[in-house]
């Protein structure tokens, strides 16, 4: 299971992405990558993502292409 | 406080405890029909099925000995002729192992009246006055001017901290009378099951309490949810009248398409894991069942089966459960039960370090069904 730091992301096209332009070698990349399925899925699992024991780190990526304002 | 449904008819709605053990503080705001403890080695988790036990006896002394003997907290101390005796580490009860006057336990709902309280106080000359001439002439004090003063519902007693040493078992019944407190609220009906199989003399002491009742049908239906559909009756046989080992009664299982009874430790642990919790519980009616490390013994396929049973008998005869568990298969197969039984409430608590005690991180039925859904993680 996801550690200390974890990028949650919407579906498993982000996770691919991330996973390509991520630098192994850097300590800043040193998180896991959770695909999530959907924002719905995602934001239903953000309370229990915080609360995950040990987690540190959440970072979140999600699709903005049609409205910025509400996605944010 | 808030009642909310499921809750409002436990005895222990919310659990606060400070003072024992590891536990420097801890306060869980909602516990379930069933809990479930999860958290790191070392945490807590035991010390809260101790701290429910230790409640629901308003501190018995056998219950509080029984502990400490299950932790093999004992020191060596010399008895008036000199001879080396082993007595019970009262210290250990306590945070910090801090044995002086002012010392306290307390445990109970968050509700302030209804909490338990231990406290370590100076021993007076009429203390021992109350005490059984026994415990004046025989009994071995921990420390010569400390005593225990136990308080509940606005009433408390006094109780030696000690032991007999070794070879000499406490006679509980002279305390439980000369203590007010009995008189008052009575305990609440505990049964505690260690993470090992239940041994055979507890085993037939629940037996004969369910065999030829309703009960006995939800028993041999749990022994065939941990070894299958061709397990047809249950028995006990055997003679505690000979001390012999192979004639200590036992529990033994007719099986489909076998012509002679299988003894039940023949089936496998899972079957007697699943016997052994299905007649602890239906050994607690309207009290608390403790299981530690609930998982063990059962194969992942049915752990859901496991805790419907649990979810159901603690439902029917109005029991709380406590266990502890470390398996992602037993939290998954506890929140898929729980969620299918609405009318059954079923929480995780997971215990964490804190700088001053020990956090509780609450997990109410859907949140934890969606953790399990989504692999997330919550021990």
């Amino acid at each position: 299971m996801p550690g200390e730091a974890v990028l949650l992301v919407e579906g498993q096209d982000d996770g691919h992405v991330v996973r390509a332009i991520k630098d192994p070698t850097s300590q800043l990349c040193s998180f896991d990558i959770t695909v999530k399925n959907g924002l719905d899925v995602l934001i239903k699992s953000l309370p229990l993502e915080i609360k995950a024991p040990d987690r540190r780190t959440i970072g979140i990526v999600v699709d903005a292409n049609d409205d910025i304002k509400q996605r944010w | 406080m808030t009642m909310v449904a499921g809750s409002s008819n436990l005895h222990l709605p919310s659990l606060s405890v400070s003072g024992l053990r590891g536990v420097g503080k801890v306060l869980i705001s909602q516990l379930g029909r069933v809990t479930l403890f999860a958290g790191k080695n070392g945490v807590g988790k035991t010390t809260l099925l101790e701290a429910v036990r230790i409640y629901a006896s308003r501190s018995e002394y056998s219950v509080l000995e029984q502990i400490l003997q299950g932790r093999e907290e004992f020191v060596t101390t010399l008895d008036e002729d000199g001879h080396e005796l082993l007595i019970h580490d009262w210290r250990s009860l306590f945070h910090g192992r801090a044995l002086k006057a002012g010392t306290s336990i307390s445990i109970g709902p968050e509700i302030t009246d209804q909490k338990l309280n231990i406290k370590i106080a100076k021993r007076r000359k009429e203390d021992s006055e109350q005490w059984s001439r026994e415990i004046r002439e025989n009994f071995v004090f921990l420390e010569n001017d400390l005593k225990l003063v136990i308080e509940y519902d606005k009433e408390n007693r006094s109780i030696p901290m000690g032991s007999f040493g070794r070879r000499t078992r406490f006679p509980s019944g002279p305390y439980r009378k000369s203590g007010p407190l009995t008189s008052g609220t009575p305990e609440i009906k505990c049964v505690s099951l260690d993470p090992g199989l239940l041994d055979n003399a507890s085993m037939v002491r629940f037996w004969d309490n369910v065999a030829l009742t309703d009960n006995e049908q939800d028993v041999v239906a749990a022994l065939r949810l941990g070894f299958g559909d061709r397990v047809e009756r249950v028995a006990v046989v055997g003679d505690d009248t000979r001390h012999s080992y192979n004639r200590a009664r036992r529990v033994i299982v007719k099986v489909q398409d076998q012509q002679s009874p299988i003894p039940l430790r023949s089936l496998g642990e899972g079957a007697v894991r699943f016997l052994g919790v299905a007649l602890a519980l239906t050994n607690s009616t309207d009290g608390f069942l403790v299981i530690d490390e609930a998982e063990n013994g059962i194969h992942h396929t049915v752990q859901r089966d496991f805790w419907n049973m649990v979810l159901e008998i603690a439902h029917k005869k109005n029991i709380q459960v406590f266990a502890t568990t470390h398996s992602w298969d037993c939290v998954v197969g506890f929140a898929q039960a729980s969620k299918a039984r609405k009318d059954v409430d079923g929480r995780l608590v997971r215990l964490e370090s804190e700088d001053d005690g020990v956090r509780a991180v609450e997990y109410p039925e859907d949140q934890l069904h969606t953790a399990t859904e989504q692999h997330i993680e919550v021990r």
